[in-house]
C-alpha cells in the first residue's frame, strides 16, 4: 500500500522548502518571524503565526526525512540520522545518555506519542515559586484541549502490548494507580516503531501536521541550516547568523545565511536553545540562562517472563502509573512507564558485554522493562543541571545527582520489581552494573538495598529535556516571562522545552504544545493586530 | 594549553590509583601525559575510508565489537568478519556524529587505550591491540567495570554501549535476540 508522501505532494503544489547544503552563495533572508527549530515548539508556533498572516521562516539544522524514508524500520539508520549526535549525546560526565531529535519535526518525529497534560501540582509550583502568571490548570485547559484536537490525542483504544500489560497487571494486582495513555495518532498500525520514525504518517508529529499547514500558508522552511548567533543591540535582536551544513549535516559548508526578522522565536529545544543564547552573549543579568535544566532522570528494571512479551512490537507506550509521582512526604516522586524493546535500544542500556550480554539478548522476546521517570527540579537538592558552552560555543551539560534523587531511584527499583513480580515475572534485575537477576521479591529487596547508588554504576538515561530558560515573572530566577518573551529583549521569544522552571512530571510534548499555542497566539496578536481584527 | 599537566609523564599503578574516583581532572591529566609521551592522535587524520577513526584506532574498534559480541559472533568466519567490519563502520559513524566536546573526551580515552602503561595498569591488557584478542578486550571491560574509579566505570559504559549498538543493530544478530524484525505483514504492505 503506497503511503501518501505529504512532502512530494506539497512540493508539487509549491511549498517553499530549501536545502541549505546545496547553496553556493551567502544570502540574506527576511521574514516577519524567524523560528529556529522545527520540533514541538517550533512546529506549533509556525502554524499559528503563519495562520495569522505573518511571513514565517523556519530553520532546522537536521535534514528533511519523510514517511518513505522510514519504511525500513531500521534502528541504526534512524538513530544515527534522526537524533542529536546520532543518539550519542550525554551529560558532560557521560553518566546520563540523552535522546533528542534532530530533523524536520524535531523530537516529535521520533517520540513515543504519549500525550499527557501538565499536572496541576506542577503548574501550582511554577506559579508559586517562579511567578508564572495565568497558567493554572483551568487557564491552560482550553489550550491543551485545542492541541489534543489538532493532534488526534485520545486514549489508546487497542489492547496494550504485553510489555505495557505487565505494568497494568502488576499495578492492578497490587492495588496501585494505572491509566491508559492518550496518544497523538490517527490510523496507527500498532507497529511499535515510533522511535525510528512512523512509516505511515499515523503519528501526528510536527512533520505531518503543523509544518505542512504552515507551508500551505506560505512559510519557508530551510533545513541543513544551523542558527549560530543572534546579534543583540539596544534591547533588541537585530540579526541572526546561520551556517549551512553539508549533506550529512555534520559540518558547515562555509555558506552563511543572514536572517533579519521583526521577531525571533527560539525553538531548538533544551540544551541547544540556552547554548545559542550563551554563544550570542544574550543579556542575562542574573546568570540564569542554562540553569535548572531538568531531565526526568530515568532508571529501569528488567524482568524475564515465561510468556512471550515481544516488546519490540505494538504501540510503545500505552499504560502509565502515577502512583509514586507525588509522595505524601513531599519528596521526589516518579512516573512509571515502559520503553519499546527493539534490539539496538535494548542492548544499549544493558551495560553488559560478551556472553552475559548474549544471554540477555537471547531472552529479549520474554523480557519486559519498566522505567521510572524522576520528577527533578522541585526540591532544593534537585535543581536540575546546567548548560554551558565550551570555548568553541558548543553545548556542554553538567548534571549532578544528589542524595534525595538517588534515594528516589532506589525506591523506584524496589517498586518496579514488585510490579514485575506481581505480573508474573520469573526474575527481575535492576539496570545497574552490580545487579544480578533476583528470583523473588525478598531477594530483590535485599539486593537493591545493597546497590551502590552512584553515577555510571546505576544505569540512567533521559529523553526529556526541560528548562534552561525558565518562564515566570520573577526576573531574578527567570529568563522569559509568562508569555514566553525574553525579559531583557523586546523581539525575542522562547517556545520550546527550555521554558520550564523544572521538570514537568509528565512526558513533555503536550505541555510544550499547550504553552506554545497560547504564547504564539498572543505573539500573533501582538505582531499582526490586523489579522485578529479580521478573524 | 593548560600548564597543570606536567606531573604525570610516567604513571605507575599506585600513582594511577591515587587519582580520586570520578575526578573530572583525571582524564585531562592522563590525556596530557599521553600527549607528552607523544602518543596522541588528536591531530591525526582519519584512516582511509573512515570519517573519524584513525588507523591506530581500527584494531581496537574491531576488538571492541568482537569483545562485546562474544559468543553471539557468527561461527562462520566470513560472516563474522563482515559483522565486525560493519560494526567498525558503525562505530565510525557514531563517533563522527558526536559534538566536539564529547569527541574530545572519546579521543582522550582512545589515546589512553593505546598507551601501554594505562592499558596495562588500568585495563590489565599488556599486548598492543593489534596483537590482542577478544578475550583481552573482555578483560579490559571487566577491569573497567569493576574499578572503584567512577571515571573507568564511565569508560566501561561508553565502550559497552557503543559495542552493543553497532553489533546488535545488525540483521545478522536478530536471530540471536529471537527478534523477527518488523512485522512481515507491515513490511509487505509498506513496500507493496
Ligand atoms: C525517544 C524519545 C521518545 C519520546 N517520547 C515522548 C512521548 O511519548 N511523549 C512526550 O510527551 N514526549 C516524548 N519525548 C520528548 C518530546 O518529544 C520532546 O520533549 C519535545 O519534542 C521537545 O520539543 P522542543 O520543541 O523543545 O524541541 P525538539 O522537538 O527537540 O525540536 C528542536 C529542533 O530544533 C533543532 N535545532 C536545535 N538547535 C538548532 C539550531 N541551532 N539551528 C537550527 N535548528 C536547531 C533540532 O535539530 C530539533 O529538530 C520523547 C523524546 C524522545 C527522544
Ligand atoms: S505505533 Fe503507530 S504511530 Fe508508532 S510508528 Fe507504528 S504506526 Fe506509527
Amino acid at each position: 500500500m503506497a503511503i501518501n508522501d505529504l512532502y512530494t505532494d506539497g512540493l508539487a503544489k509549491g511549498w517553499k522548502i530549501r536545502d541549505a547544503s546545496t547553496l553556493t552563495r551567502d544570502e540574506t533572508l527576511e521574514a516577519d518571524v524567524v523560528i529556529v527549530g522545527s520540533g514541538a515548539g517550533g512546529g506549533t508556533a509556525a502554524e499559528i503565526l503563519s495562520a495569522a498572516g505573518l511571513s514565517v521562516l523556519m530553520l532546522e539544522e537536521g535534514a528533511l526525512y519523510t514517511s518513505r524514508d522510514f519504511k525500513a524500520l531500521d534502528e541504526f539508520s534512524s538513530y544515527s540520522k534522526l537524533y542529536q549526535e546520532a543518539a550519542g549525546r550525554a551529560t558532560s560526565d557521560g553518566a546520563i545518555p540523552i535522546l533528542q531529535g534532530r530533523a524536520v519535526g524535531g523530537t516529535t518525529l521520533v517520540n513515543w506519542t504519549t500525550s499527557i497534560r501538565t499536572p496541576a501540582q506542577t503548574l501550582e509550583y511554577w506559579t508559586r515559586d517562579f511567578g508564572l502568571k495565568s497558567s493554572a490548570s483551568d487557564d491552560m485547559a482550553p489550550w491543551f484541549a485545542k492541541m489534543e484536537e489538532r493532534l488526534g490525542v485520545a486514549p489508546w483504544a487497542a489492547e496494550p502490548n504485553a510489555n505495557n500489560a505487565v505494568l497494568r497487571d502488576g499495578c492492578e494486582k497490587l492495588g496501585l494507580h494505572w491509566k491508559t495513555i492518550p496518544r497523538n495518532v490517527r490510523g496507527c498500525w500498532n507497529l511499535g516503531y515510533c522511535g525510528v520514525g512512523c512509516p505511515v504518517n499515523a503519528k501526528q508529529s510536527m512533520l505531518v501536521t503543523t509544518i505542512p499547514a504552515a507551508l500551505d500558508r506560505g512559510m519557508t522552511l530551510v533545513h541543513h541550516a544551523r542558527a549560530d548567533r543572534l546579534q543583540f543591540a539596544g534591547g533588541r535582536v537585530n540579526g541572526l547568523t546561520v551556517h549551512a551544513l553539508d549533506a550529512d549535516t555534520r559540518h558547515p559548508t562555509g555558506i552563511t545565511l543572514n536572517v533579519r526578522a521583526r521577531h525571533y522565536v527560539l525553538a531548538g529545544g533544551a540544551i541547544n536553545t540556552p547554548a545559542l543564547l550563551l554563544r550570542s552573549k544574550a543579556p542575562d543579568p542574573h546568570q540564569r540562562i542554562g540553569q535548572r535544566t531538568c531531565v526526568h532522570p530515568v532508571n529501569a528494571s528488567l524482568a524475564v517472563f515465561e510468556r512471550q512479551i515481544d516488546g519490540f512490537h505494538g504501540a510503545p507506550q500505552s499504560i502509565y502509573s502515577d502512583h509514586f509521582l507525588w509522595p505524601e512526604d513531599g519528596g521526589i516522586g516518579y512516573k512509571l512507564e515502559v520503553p519499546p524493546l527493539q534490539p539496538m535500544l535494548a542492548s544499549s542500556v544493558l551495560a553488559r558485554y560478551g556472553d552475559a550480554l548474549a544471554q540477555d539478548m537471547a531472552q529479549l522476546p520474554n523480557t519486559n522493562v519498566l522505567i521510572a521517570l524522576m520528577r527533578d527540579g522541585f526540591h532544593e537538592q534537585s535543581a536540575g543541571g546546567r548548560v554551558r558552552i565550551d570555548d568553541a560555543g558548543q553545548p556542554v551539560f553538567d548534571y549532578d545527582v544528589h542524595e534525595p534523587l538517588w534515594n528516589a531511584l532506589r525506591h523506584a527499583f524496589v517498586q518496579m520489581a514488585e510490579i514485575q513480580f506481581a505480573a508474573g515475572a520469573k526474575s527481575v534485575r535492576p539496570a545497574h552494573i552490580d545487579a544480578e537477576p533476583c528470583a523473588n521479591m525478598d531477594e530483590a529487596r535485599a539486593a537493591i538495598a545493597a546497590l551502590p547508588m552512584r553515577k555510571h554504576r546505576t544505569g540512567l538515561v533521559t529523553a526529556h529535556l526541560m528548562g534552561g530558560c525558565a518562564m515566570g515573572e520573577d526576573r531574578q530566577r527567570c529568563v522569559i516571562d509568562s508569555r514566553g518573551r525574553h525579559h531583557e529583549t523586546e523581539n525575542l521569544s522562547i517556545f520550546d522545552g527550555s521554558m520550564f522552571p523544572s521538570s514537568i512530571g509528565a512526558n513533555p510534548q503536550l505541555t510544550i504544545y499547550g504553552f506554545v499555542s497560547r504564547n504564539a497566539t498572543a505573539l500573533a496578536e501582538a505582531l499582526a493586530p490586523a489579522a485578529k481584527a479580521a478573524a | 594549553m593548560s600548564p597543570d599537566w606536567a606531573p604525570a609523564t610516567a604513571l605507575d599503578r599506585r600513582g594511577f590509583l591515587k587519582l580520586g574516583a570520578g575526578s573530572a581532572a583525571a582524564f585531562t591529566l592522563l590525556g596530557a601525559s599521553v600527549q607528552l609521551a607523544g602518543c596522541s592522535q588528536q591531530a591525526t587524520p582519519a584512516a582511509a575510508g573512515f570519517r573519524w577513526l584513525t588507523a591506530a584506532d581500527l584494531p581496537f574498534a574491531r576488538l571492541l565489537v568482537a569483545g562485546v559480541a562474544g559468543s553471539a559472533l557468527p561461527a562462520d568466519p566470513a560472516v563474522a568478519d563482515a559483522a565486525l567490519e560493519e560494526g567498525v563502520r558503525r562505530i565510525d559513524i557514531c563517533l563522527d556524529a558526536l559534538g566536539a566536546p564529547a569527541q574530545k573526551e572519546v579521543r582522550k580515552l582512545f589515546d589512553l587505550l593505546q598507551w601501554g602503561p594505562f592499558r596495562r595498569f588500568a585495563g590489565g591488557v599488556a599486548k598492543p591491540w593489534s596483537e590482542a584478542t577478544a578475550a583481552d578486550m573482555q578483560a579490559l571491560l571487566a577491569n573497567f567495570s569493576a574499578s572503584r574509579l567512577g571515571l573507568l566505570n564511565g569508560a566501561f559504559r561508553a565502550l559497552a554501549k557503543i559495542g552493543s549498538i553497532v553489533f546488535w543493530s545488525q540483521p545478522v544478530a536478530y536471530p540471536l535476540a529471537r527478534y523477527p524484525g518488523p512485522p512481515a505483514w507491515a513490511v509487505a504492505a509498506l513496500n507493496a
